[in-house]
């Protein structure tokens, strides 16, 4: 670990920089370029060195243990995922584990480790969307109605929403969309039959 | 769910936007901003160790929309009393006066607007500084928010810095002395060995 250059403040919007001063709340003043009233509380994180990573210790003696991914490197820790050990350059450190950049990957695309997600998709809302929508062009409701429940079906096990109950929603729109595809059916079968498509 | 999370609490600055929303989360090592815009969900963590700041900008919101709102209202006042209404074309007649009614309605909406907007208080953006990026808080344009987010997150950031901030940089870790000794605390006696303190097993 070595030290680096100190954080400084900067405006956001002409990136000028604060004039440095003590953690805490500061009394409100103008940026010294764009003259911007702002108001900054600082931490104590600002005034901690920025720490670089490790490039990992060589094997000394014979026998020790050395790293999965370096094998002229020494052992650091295990990773917490999948075991194998890793050097301090390999050791990713996420909520309090220890991973190899593999397991980090992995876990980051199948989701598994929380903090490494950014988005998802609001599939209630589309399916809210395919449901509502339509209706004012009533001859596509069959197809967006079947599209509806396919979408439910497909996303019913898959992680919601953060924020709002995607497990209610989907049954609420599952209702709405049976009770859809069912009318607008019935609705097409009659119409067909009764303008002789299909003969008598 | 976060709201049956025991590790989350949300904080009372969520706000609407026209297709957007945004809600602010208490964790149990960080802030989580939950943006929700059209069919996507989108996820901000700032970890309370790695905050360096938080930057309350002055903007000119609550005066812009004071400006517009007056603008609409002076422009309907002005044809209500000089044309006695966009629709009337003789004053006293009854179509007249119920376009005066109808205008006076929408005056009425607007100078609410103006009531709420100024007894919202001042107008800000919020910026939150980390060693890597200096990110906007989306729709957290109001300075008794922003407030209220402060108080909220400082003794936080306190209590998860503060252990770091203790801890002195040794000799050790500067590039310039890379063999000095390191100083060792006085351990008690019986101290019980963590698995991170112990050396790496041999790989069979």
């Amino acid at each position: 670990m070595t030290s680096a250059a100190l954080a400084e403040i900067k405006c956001p919007k002409c990136g000028a920089a604060f004039p440095p001063g003590p953690p805490g709340l500061r009394p409100l003043s103008g940026c010294l370029r764009c003259g911007k009233l702002t108001q900054v509380l600082a931490f104590p994180a600002l005034d901690r060195p920025a720490s670089r990573g490790s490039a990992g210790e060589l094997v000394v003696t014979e026998g020790e243990a050395t790293c999965f991914y370096h094998p002229q490197k020494r052992a650091h820790v295990p990773c917490d995922a999948c075991g194998r050990f890793i050097c301090a350059m390999c050791d990713l450190e996420v909520s309090g584990q220890h991973l190899c950049p593999q397991c980090l990957e992995t876990g980051a695309k199948k989701g598994k480790i929380k903090t490494l997600e950014r988005s998802r998709t609001r599939w209630d809302q589309i399916v809210l969307s395919l449901l509502a929508l339509p209706l004012l062009i009533y001859f596509i409701v069959p197809a967006t109605s079947l599209a509806a429940l396919v979408i439910l079906g497909w996303q019913w096990k898959k992680p919601g929403s953060l924020v709002a109950h995607t497990r209610w929603r989907f049954i609420i729109c599952g209702v709405i969309a049976i009770m859809e595809f069912s009318t607008s059916s019935i609705f097409w079968w009659m119409m067909l039959t009764h303008s002789g498509m299909f003969g008598k | 769910m976060l709201k049956r999370d025991p590790n989350y609490r949300r904080l009372r600055l969520s706000s609407w936007r026209l297709f957007r929303s945004v809600s602010f989360w208490l964790g149990p090592d960080h802030l989580l901003m939950v943006e929700v815009s059209g069919y996507a969900e989108r996820y901000r963590r700032f970890f309370f160790r790695d905050i360096q700041a938080v930057l309350v900008q002055q903007s000119y919101r609550r005066f812009n929309i004071n400006l517009i709102l007056s603008c609409l209202l002076g422009i309907i006042v002005v044809f209500t009393l000089i044309f006695g209404g966009m629709g009337g074309t003789v004053p006293g007649d009854s179509a007249s006066a119920g376009t005066i009614i109808f205008w006076s309605g929408v005056a009425a909406v607007l100078v609410g607007g103006l009531v709420i907007n100024n007894l919202r208080g001042r107008t800000c953006i919020v910026h939150v500084q980390t060693a890597v990026q200096t990110q906007k808080l989306t729709n957290l344009t109001r300075w008794k928010k922003a407030d209220r987010l402060l108080a909220e997150l400082t003794p936080l950031v306190h209590q998860a810095q503060a252990p770091a901030a203790a801890v002195p940089v040794t000799a050790v870790s500067a590039p310039d002395a890379p063999y000095a000794p390191v100083p060792e605390p006085a351990a008690p006696a019986a101290a019980p060995t963590t698995p991170e303190s112990e050396p790496p097993a041999a790989v069979p």
